[in-house]
């Protein structure tokens, strides 16, 4: 599924007729750079030297913990918000730079609220069509419509938004963000307002719907997940820098920071000591990276990368919860006393003090230098 | 969504749209970087203007002949000062007490004739102090219809066996504005009531509070913000007055900058009394600041059930329901009573006199002129901070909003001189191009007149279209801006459709505060200008107030519609918290 995804970076070619794309097919959508970006709220940092490209037809996801900056960052590619430094170019020209600033309204970015801010006092069709003013009405009320057709809402076209689940407001909001044909899509925490089963669909969907049409997209997220099922680059915030950015499966599988790590995963955190190429630590001895240096270092282990395993060193049950498929079980490292999570399942039943013997996937461990 | 998606008709292509955005380069813009420049520059025009009136009164006061002050610190100052301040704490606490007295009752309990009384206890806010003043003087003649009837219940002959305090004092003066002026407390501290949360009523009674405990310990000291906002704005009313306090004998400053000036013709002193003057409302201004800071913070803060009221037995009952209905019937009641009586006599004896229609439409078109800049005015204000946001612009806004602080004496006083140099300005520029002068063309076209209504009711255009911006979410301007609408287009598609039933109702306050303005009224109107207030005025300084009672009743039938209206906002914001929020929003939409 996600080797599919990383070639997704171009539109792929999903058979639909020339008439149902609002993006004639094979044209690329737009290019965004943004560069050394800078803003500060009185004297509260919220982006400290941003840089980011997006490439033509890809979905970039802005992921952080909130207040980390990414919602500001999306603001100002959107050019509602103005940044203290830096610049940002939409297909190669400056939209916003040291001396010039384009106004939003000529920039041709669309954007996706996490309230959909649909305009109550406008029909469906009405708020879709806001963007076409320059188009005769009734042009732009036959595109409008297609569009509403595009995410199912056309029966609905002359309800007003405050009728419409709010699955359904989501979809007008991505309809009338796409109606005029941006060069890039915007979305703040665009399926947060949903209820959880809701979410998967609607998120499928919109993917789905971008994809298709080969446009570029920025998502804001907080949710690690939702980043990895949907991006093709993931730029992780936090205090208003970017700490990596990469595909999922390199933020994933080859963290930059201690940080990144656990933003993924819980991981459990072991001291260890690297000399002579060897790792070595209370739960065995592993082959250190080539590029580590001798020295006290922090292994990073996963809960699901811990095994059962009758040669491994011996921990303590402590208690365990039920998760459905697997339990997580917390473990204690006798020396230490350390606490170790581990997601297992078929452990049978077990008794608090019981001893176990566990091993780690060693392909699956990641060393940082202390 | 391809999965689910029906395929759609092939209708006109999509090439054929005018493409913006990455392909055509578009304008670039440069600008400032707090951007809506030209809204700034326009909002501090405004400011500057509505503290003009201010900035000549500290030059007429600077410049003000001394030789008056000995005789003003001797004779009129001190009793002056001495009787503003009675005046004020008796009528803070007068208001205080039965405003939140009967918003407490309303909120908390059900007793017979609550609904009725509920709205009902908001109509003494069309009523204002000078013509309350004028119909007390008459119903409590010794030969009115009041103590003529106590005389005849007690069979008594002659007025002397019956010896009434008289209302024509200080004491009086208090009575009668605590009667009109307890609506603002019960306003601001009836919403307050009804934001509280059911369990900390509840909780209270379970920690062993009985009901006066629940009120003393629990709602009046969360309330107490809201009591003092609403308690500062009656203060402010009651300073503002001149009519009701000359003809009841009570001699407030306000009322010996009037007479220093006009008796006087002494400027220097009137507007160095003014500036004394205006630090008492500078005090007034910041406890209502103060208290406000906190009541943000309480309505923010409370999310949850409601209080639901409780049944009265039937004593208490009844004593609630007298409680309530003795306010409605004093301060409103009674004085309409008196003056549908002797406006019934008048008509039926003279008919409707051509004076009563034309001072009508004098004032009907004055206000209504001033009304539409005002909200103007007002929305250059409200949609610059919504723009941009900053220190400028807030503070901006907030300054255009002090002529409502400001007594009509006072501001009439503020803007003799810059208007007259306006005056003399245009007369000379008219001589230059026309030929002949303009005269006094600022003040005899009315326009003086407008000036001061702007100045002073501009906060309320203000702060009703600000509570109508706050309601639209800001993604809704970001979302407008991205699909291609500029700051103008944002405002007529998106913000006023929205926020027109908040400039309606903004604009009807405004309207009707301008109908019943009396003291700027009385001495910035043209020559022989009479509207509805300055008529009921010069009918009781003739002591012939029943005259004056169908000018009188207009103007308090005028009073009513913002009272309705404000009853109305109190039934919506009330179902507003039982509804979802989604349709919160979009109650405005269909």
């Amino acid at each position: 599924m996600r080797a599919s995804f990383l070639t997704s970076s171009v539109s792929q070619d999903s058979g639909l007729p020339d008439e149902d794309r609002w993006l004639p097919r094979g044209r690329c959508a737009g290019f965004l750079v943004i560069e050394h970006l800078r803003h500060h709220y009185g004297a509260l940092p919220a982006l400290e030297d941003v840089s980011l490209t997006v490439a033509p037809g890809e979905i970039l996801c802005l992921l952080g913990a909130s207040g980390c900056g990414k919602s500001t960052l999306l603001r100002m590619i959107a050019g509602v918000e103005q940044p203290d430094q830096g610049r940002i170019l939409l297909d190669g020209r400056e939209v916003c730079g040291a001396s010039s600033f384009v106004p939003p309204e000529q920039r041709g970015v669309g954007l996706v609220f996490q309230d959909y801010a649909l305009f109550p006092h406008l029909s469906v069709v009405e708020n879709v069509m806001f963007g076409l003013r320059h188009l005769p009405k009734a042009h732009a009320r036959a595109l409008a419509i297609r569009a509403l057709t595009r995410v199912s809402l056309a029966r609905y076209a002359d309800d007003y938004p405050h009728r419409l689940s709010g699955g359904e407001q989501q979809r007008v909001a991505l309809a009338r963000a796409l109606a005029p044909r941006p060069s890039v899509i915007l979305m703040d925490e665009p399926f947060s307002n949903l209820d959880q089963r809701l979410r998967e669909t609607i998120r499928e969907q919109t993917i789905a719907l971008l994809r298709d049409e080969g446009i570029s997209a920025v998502v804001v997220t907080h949710d690690p997940e939702e980043a990895m099922q949907i991006a093709d680059s993931i730029a992780l915030m936090q205090a208003g820098r970017i700490v990596q950015t990469g595909t999922p499966q390199q933020l994933y599988n080859h963290p930059a920071s201690l940080f990144v790590a656990r933003f993924f995963c819980d991981v459990n955190e072991i001291e260890a000591e690297c000399r002579n190429g060897q790792i070595d630590c209370p739960l065995g001895c592993f082959n250190a990276p080539p590029a580590l240096a001798d020295g006290a270092c922090m292994l990073s282990i996963r809960p699901q990368d811990i095994t059962l395993d009758p040669d491994g060193v011996p921990v303590e049950f402590v208690s365990r919860q039920f998760l459905g498929h697997d339990d997580r079980l917390r473990l204690r490292l006798p020396h230490t006393g350390q606490f170790i999570h581990a997601r297992l399942s078929h452990t049978g039943p077990l008794k608090a003090g019981q001893m176990l013997r566990i091993g780690v996937v060693p392909d699956h461990l990641v060393v940082f230098a202390s | 969504m391809s999965v689910d998606l029906p395929p759609s008709r092939p209708s006109d292509r999509p090439a054929q749209v005018a493409r913006w955005g990455g392909l055509l380069p578009g304008p670039v813009v440069w600008r400032w970087r707090g951007g809506a420049v030209g809204w700034t520059v326009a909002s501090a025009a405004i400011a500057l203007i509505v503290m003009m009136p201010l900035l000549a009164l500290l030059v007429l006061g600077l410049h003000g002949s001394g030789d008056l002050w000995p005789h003003l610190l001797a004779f009129v100052l001190p009793d002056a000062i001495g009787t503003t301040l009675m005046l004020l704490a008796g009528v803070g606490i007068m208001v205080t007490t039965i405003g939140t007295l009967t918003a407490w009752l309303v909120t908390a309990y059900d007793f017979f004739g609550r609904r009725w009384l509920e709205w009902a206890l908001l109509l003494p806010l069309a009523m204002p102090t000078y013509i309350i003043a004028y119909s007390y003087l008459d119903l409590l003649h010794p030969i009115g219809p009041l103590q003529s009837g106590l005389r005849h219940l007690l069979g008594l002959s002659s007025p002397r066996d019956l010896m009434l305090p008289d209302i024509r004092s200080l004491g009086g003066c208090i009575l009668l504005f605590g009667f009109v002026l307890y609506p603002y407390v019960y306003i601001s501290t009836r919403t307050m009531f009804h934001m509280q949360l059911a369990s900390l009523v509840e909780v209270a009674h379970t920690l062993g509070a009985g009901r006066l405990g629940v009120f003393f310990r629990v709602a009046l000291p969360l309330a107490r913000p809201a009591i003092a906002v609403g308690a500062s704005l009656a203060l402010m009313e009651a300073v503002n007055d001149v009519g009701a306090s000359e003809f009841l004998g009570v001699r407030t400053i306000t009322l010996s900058i009037y007479t220093t000036w006009i008796n006087r013709s002494n400027l220097g002193g009137a507007a160095q009394i003014a500036l004394l003057m205006l630090g008492v409302i500078i005090v007034l201004v910041g406890v209502e600041r103060y208290a406000r800071r906190h009541q943000r913070y309480a309505g923010n803060a409370r999310q949850g059930r409601r209080l639901s009221r409780q049944p009265l037995p039937a004593l208490a009952g009844l004593l609630a329901f007298g409680a309530c209905a003795m306010p409605v019937l004093a301060g409103f009641v009674l004085p309409v009573a008196y003056l549908v009586v002797e406006a019934v006599a008048r008509l039926r004896q003279f008919g409707l006199s051509p004076d009563i229609v034309s001072q009508t439409l004098h004032s009907v078109g004055v206000a209504a002129f001033a009304t539409v800049i005002a909200l103007v005015l007002g929305l250059v204000l409200t949609f610059t901070v919504r723009q941009n946001s900053n220190v400028l612009t807030r503070l901006l806004q907030r300054l255009a909003g002090f002529g409502y602080a400001v007594p009509g004496t006072v501001l009439a006083l503020g803007l003799l001189a810059p208007l007259a140099l306006l005056d003399a300005g245009l007369d000379t520029l008219s001589q230059t191009v026309l030929g002949h002068g303009s005269g006094v063309f600022v003040f005899a076209s009315g326009g003086a007149l407008v000036t001061a209504y702007v100045v002073r009711f501009l906060t309320m255009s203000v702060g009703g279209l600000e509570t109508g911006f706050q309601r639209i979410p800001p993604s809704l301007d970001q979302a407008g801006r991205t699909l291609g609408a500029n700051p103008l287009a944002l405002l007529l598609r998106v913000h006023l459709p929205l926020i027109s039933p908040a400039v309606l109702s903004a604009g009807l306050l405004v309207f009707v505060d301008c109908m019943k303005e009396l003291p700027a009224t009385l001495l910035l109107r043209p020559l022989n200008f009479e509207t509805l207030a300055t008529h009921v005025y010069g009918e009781a300084a003739r002591g012939t107030y029943e005259d004056g009672s169908i000018a009188a009743l207009a103007i308090v039938l005028f009073g009513l519609v913002p009272v309705m209206l404000i009853a109305e906002f109190g039934k919506t914001s009330q179902t507003m918290t039982h509804s979802p929020p989604q349709t919160d929003r979009t109650e405005t939409g269909s």
